[in-house]
């Protein structure tokens, strides 16, 4: 589409779409947007009035610590060490939180209580899987549900991990970082076609000048009702046990009933011109990639060459941010063992992701792991950098986030969790001040939790504590 | 028990060699055998002694308290965790080797007794017998497939766009506890339903074979009447058949035409739990544990054998409750194996027990260090080692074959990789194999592939397939702060990755376990990381001799497979607790152990015979019973 064509007064050429140029945010929005700046439940906004933002990126396996910053007192930042250098450029824009201890050892149960916080029940029995709580994200998204399309959004690159490799926690704890409560993980798209078909088929087909109404692919929101009240009926029939699985199916129906309800009205879609063309740009790139992507059918996980990989599902999350899609979202760089698997192409690394976390110390080896950290840390330089350059009227979506970097674990070495790598960037609409060392000795990192969910504005708990971390 | 076990604590390099056929192990084991050990009086103070200052409530180091089980009646519960208890106390392993205060050999022997004493109580049943449950359980993404294709005869595979499932502890994708369902899911289930029906009812010969009647509310009844017992895979309520009448009639009522109005009553049962789920229901006024009714058999038979619904046969069967009748049972298992669908087996158990399924997902082996290892390579490994599994169902073979054969399925690309001659085309066929190293899964391109890693093999990862995946011998976790080694072999200090381990065992930390784990794997040394055949490595010789866990040596692939069909009961235990969760869709408890029992017991009788795994699975009592819930 020629976004020439773009017409923005044209209301509801997208189904379940509003459109907006003109800042303030929200009350330029859809029905749906005005109401959401004129409800308590708004979460965070920016100055202007834009929605405040929430994501992670998770890559497991921790970093090499001596490329990384070490104790002393929260200061400015100084000199970037090798892994952070690709964060040159956005220097004031992150803040490096060090001491920060998760309290799930390992790469099992140290993946399912990154975002929950709480260290999760030892089990190799997807029957006893317990985390205790919702994640962070979810908590969020729970919260902040329609003030955006989707109240969360997952996505991934890389499989489940489907065999315990001699791990204490079950696989399911494996590959999981976000839950939908203490017994239900929540797992991670990684298809960019199927995330972006999700998020932006209708958005991208705009401008095309069909006139004809498209049939919804979703059932009408009476059949459900129907499904839903017939389904209740047979939950009386049920076992005890039977009935509190079948509570997933419940609440997946409650959930997704909304969204199929709000695609008939008019959305809090947040579509200006220049993010209608970044969408269109991606669809065009993810078609290139996925036409190249051989054995469909065959193989279970499209096989992208992971630095593009990332980059297309870093757009797709930068966009989701931007066009409102979403206000909570993850991305894992891989289940919390393998991570990125074979990292050979990377120059001098001749090493998969897991192995080169164990290097001892040794020169050769921790030279590898270092690599594998920095091309991480470019990645996520990359996501800070997209959302940099999305302008919201007079400041843009980075500072308008949250954006947590994180690993399971400390370093291949030691594999507990304390001390991990910890970055968060963005300025929560004006809530966070960035370009420091925030060393904070050994705090837990529910407490990081709070002090994102009080940026958030959201009036939620989360684990059993009250500490936050302090900022200066 | 007035026997007197006392003998002088001997130094820690000297334990496991004078605990092996020692005098006092073999007392322990006459002991064990007659039960005649009594926990409280001797085990349970070695616990107290040397455990529980890390194992209690307090510190609870692995999660593991032990404090709990000092009592007979609390220890007696767990026969796997004092199995591995025993395990621990064979390789000397626990306390961590640093500390000083050690158990004796007396005392270690008295572990492994206990561990093997109340491990045969539950084996006999003496501990109690139970068919155990299944939790509410929905269909995984391949089940979806197969059940959609084989319902409407459609082949459009909508749960290709499903998130992945995770794995149970038994590592199948069909593990009930495993099988959640977030809301992306109950999305696609949505998308999935309506364009299932707008597929059906917008073509004019699948929209006749499904509408049935006149257009009309009575022509309506008709198909629903005919479909929901199709879709829900059992018996229908009236009142279930109504409520989809009044969707349709809502429909209409709307103004929708007849065909568009029955869409809605088709998608409800789609999304319906009853469809997604299956269902094994409370009965009123039985036992705590029911026979499972002729309906609830078929779908059990059908999902473990076909991954799919019932079919019109079993469905006549169920209805006539003829299905449970022995004979009848035996027929049917007969003709579903004889059946297509039945490849299934060879795909998701066996692919995921035995690693071939990991060649469409995780397996990676380095694209510029084995440009060999290309797409088709892959493909062509994945049909090897599933075709030669589906044999075994097809035909009747023997387990046994999995560990050693004389043939295996090749076509021309991958019998020139492995060297063999006279295959030419694309198509697989049975190949007689004249090198006897390459028979058996274990000479088999895909898992000697997704046993290594990207860059090298792996003697430690391929010694624990043959502990873990074979021989269920799951050796206790590495501790957490473990070195490992280059990850590519042009790296090593030495020239064989063997040489470089064998430095690593210096450690003792790891020393207990790779002494155990990475002997087997160095039997595999001669295939190199993508399965091809190799005699040296960085110009060094490959020394693929070794010896096993016990003790007796080997010197190549094949005498190491000889060994390992010495192990057939341990194989043929593990194959049966495979197929078993697999068929249950559920974790293993130390209930089903007396079934397990029965079934390798049958299976060893017949030889190994694939379809005596099959028979005796399905008619134990764990598949014909269950428990019958509380409501």
């Amino acid at each position: 589409m020629n976004p020439k064509t773009f017409n923005p007064s044209r209301r509801g050429f997208l189904r379940g779409a509003g459109i907006t140029m003109a800042l303030p945010f929200l009350e330029a929005l859809s029905p749906a947007g005005k109401a959401l700046a004129q409800s308590s439940k708004t979460g965070a906004l920016g100055p202007n009035g834009e929605p405040v933002r929430f994501a992670t990126f998770f890559v497991p396996n921790g970093v090499n610590p001596r490329e990384w910053i070490g104790g002393g007192k929260t200061s400015a930042l100084k000199e970037l060490p090798r892994i952070l250098k690709p964060l040159d450029a956005l220097k004031e824009h992150i803040n490096v939180i060090t001491g920060i201890k998760n309290p799930g050892n390992g790469h099992s149960m140290g993946t399912s209580s990154f975002l929950t916080g709480a260290a999760s029940t030892r089990t190799q029995k997807a029957s006893e899987v317990n985390v205790h709580n919702a994640s962070l994200d979810q908590i969020i998204g729970e919260a902040l549900k329609g003030t955006s399309v989707f109240p969360t959004l997952e996505l991934g690159i890389g499989g489940q991990a489907k065999s315990n490799n001699g791990m204490a926690g079950t696989t399911v704890y494996t590959s999981h970082i976000s839950w939908k409560n203490a017994h239900t993980p929540i797992p991670y798209e990684v298809n960019p076609q199927r995330a972006f078909d999700r998020l932006f088929k209708h958005a991208s087909k705009a401008g095309k000048s069909s006139s004809k109404k498209e049939e919804s692919n979703m059932p009408s929101s009476s059949v459900i009702d129907a499904v839903f009240e017939n389904a209740k009926t047979l939950e009386r029939k049920l076992g005890r046990e039977d009935k509190q699985k079948l509570d997933e199916y419940f609440t997946a129906v409650r959930e997704v009933e909304k969204r199929v309800s709000q695609q008939n009205a008019v959305t809090g879609l947040n579509l200006t011109e220049d993010a209608l063309k970044d969408i269109l740009g991606l669809k065009g790139d993810i078609r290139e990639h996925m036409s190249n992507n051989k054995g469909k059918g065959f193989q279970s996980q499209p096989k992208i060459p992971h630095r593009e990989y990332g980059h297309l599902m870093m757009d797709i999350l930068a966009l989701s941010l931007w066009s409102n899609s979403t206000r909570s979202a993850t991305l894992c760089f891989g289940n919390g063992f393998t991570g990125g698997g074979n990292m050979s192409f990377l120059e001098g690394v001749s090493s998969a992701h897991h192995q080169a976390s164990h290097h001892s110390f040794k020169k050769d080896k921790l030279e590898q792991f270092t690599r594998i950290n920095t091309f991480y840390m470019e990645q996520y330089a990359y996501l800070l950098d997209r959302m940099k350059n999305m302008t919201e009227g007079s400041s843009n979506v980075l500072e308008n986030s949250l954006v947590l970097f994180g690993s399971n674990i400390s370093t291949g070495q030691a594999h507990n969790g304390k001390n991990i790598p910890v970055i968060l960037s963005g300025n929560a609409g004006g809530r966070l001040k960035t370009g420091k060392h925030i060393a904070t000795g050994n705090q837990d990192i529910s407490d990081l939790h709070r002090s994102i969910i009080d940026m958030m504005d959201v009036d939620a708990k989360i684990g059993k504590g009250t500490g936050t971390i302090k900022w200066s | 028990m007035g026997i007197c076990l006392i003998l002088p604590a001997p130094s820690l390099e000297a334990a496991e060699d004078e605990l092996h056929g020692s005098e006092i192990m073999k007392q322990v084991s006459q002991m064990a055998r007659t039960g005649s050990l009594d926990f409280e009086q001797h085990i349970a103070p070695i616990v107290d002694l040397y455990c529980t200052s890390c194992h209690n409530p307090d510190d609870d180091e692995g999660n593991l308290d032990l404090e709990a089980l000092l009592t007979l009646t609390e220890a007696s519960k767990y026969p796997d965790l004092w199995e591995m208890i025993g395990k621990t106390a064979k390789m000397d392993v626990m306390p961590p080797p640093k500390k000083k205060n050690r158990p004796t050999v007396r005392e270690r022997a008295l572990l492994i007794g206990w561990g093997q004493q109340i491990g045969f109580m539950w084996d006999q049943g003496i501990m109690g017998d139970d068919p155990g449950r299944t939790t509410l359980r929905r269909l995984n993404r391949n089940e979806y497939n197969y059940t959609i294709r084989d319902l409407f005869n459609l082949r459009m595979r909508p749960a290709d766009n499903f998130p992945e499932d995770s794995a149970g502890e038994g590592g199948f994708d069909n593990d009930a506890d495993a099988l959640f369902l977030p809301a992306l899911l109950m999305e696609n289930y949505l998308e999935a339903s309506v364009e299932i029906a707008n597929t059906i009812l917008g073509n004019a010969a699948r929209r006749k074979a499904f509408l049935l009647g006149s257009s009309d509310a009575a022509g309506a009844r008709k198909a629903l009447t005919y479909w929901a017992p199709l879709v829900y895979r059992g018996d229908v309520e009236k009142e279930e058949i109504e409520n989809l009448v009044k969707a349709y009639q809502a429909a209409r009522s709307q103004g929708k035409k007849h065909v568009r109005a029955m869409r809605d009553p088709l998608v409800m049962m789609l999304i319906s739990p009853r469809f997604l789920y299956r269902l094994e229901l409370p009965v009123a006024g039985a036992g705590k544990t029911v026979a499972i009714s002729d309906f609830e058999l078929a779908n059990r038979l059908s999902y473990f054998l076909w991954s799919s619904m019932p079919d019109a046969e079993l469905f006549k069967l169920a209805r006539s409750k003829k299905l449970s009748d022995p004979a009848e049972l035996k027929r049917q298992v007969i003709r579903m194996l004889k059946d297509e669908k039945s490849r299934t087996l060879s795909m998701h158990l066996g692919g995921q027990w035995l690693g071939w399924e990991a060649l469409r997902g995780s397996a990676n082996p380095d694209q510029k260090k084995f440009p060999a290892f290309d797409f088709n390579m892959r493909v062509a490994m994945y049909r090897e080692s599933s075709s030669f599994f589906d044999n075994l169902l097809r035909e009747d073979g023997s387990i046994y074959d999995l560990l050693d054969a004389d043939y295996s399925f090749l076509n021309e690309r991958l019998a020139k990789f492995y060297g063999v001659q006279g295959v030419t085309g694309n198509e697989f066929r049975k190949v007689e194999l004249t090198d006897p190293n390459r028979g058996g899964i274990l000479g088999q391109g895909s898992v000697l592939v997704v046993s290594s890693m990207p860059l090298r093999t792996s003697p430690s990862l391929r010694g624990s397939f043959i502990l873990e995946r074979i021989l269920g011998d799951k050796p206790p976790s590495p501790p957490m702060d473990v070195e490992q080694l280059p990850a590519n072999d042009t790296a090593l200090k030495t020239s064989t990755i063997r040489e470089t381990l064998e430095l690593h065992r210096e450690s003792p930390d790891c020393r207990a376990c790779h002494a155990l784990i990475d002997p087997l794997g160095f039997g595999l040394e001669n295939f190199d990381a993508i399965g091809r055949w190799r005699t040296t490595q960085n110009g060094g010789k490959i020394d693929s001799s070794g010896e096993t866990p016990e003790g007796e040596k080997f010197s190549n692939p094949t005498e190491l497979k000889k060994l390992l069909l010495t192990r057939k009961e341990q194989f043929t235990r593990q194959a049966a607790q495979k197929f078993l969760s697999y068929a249950l869709g559920r974790e293993l408890t130390p209930y089903d152990r007396p079934v397990t029992r029965q079934i390798t017991d049958k299976v060893m009788e017949q030889n190994g015979s694939m379809q005596t795994l099959i028979m005796e699975l399905v008619t134990s009592d764990a598949f014909l019973k269950r428990q019958n819930p509380e409501k």
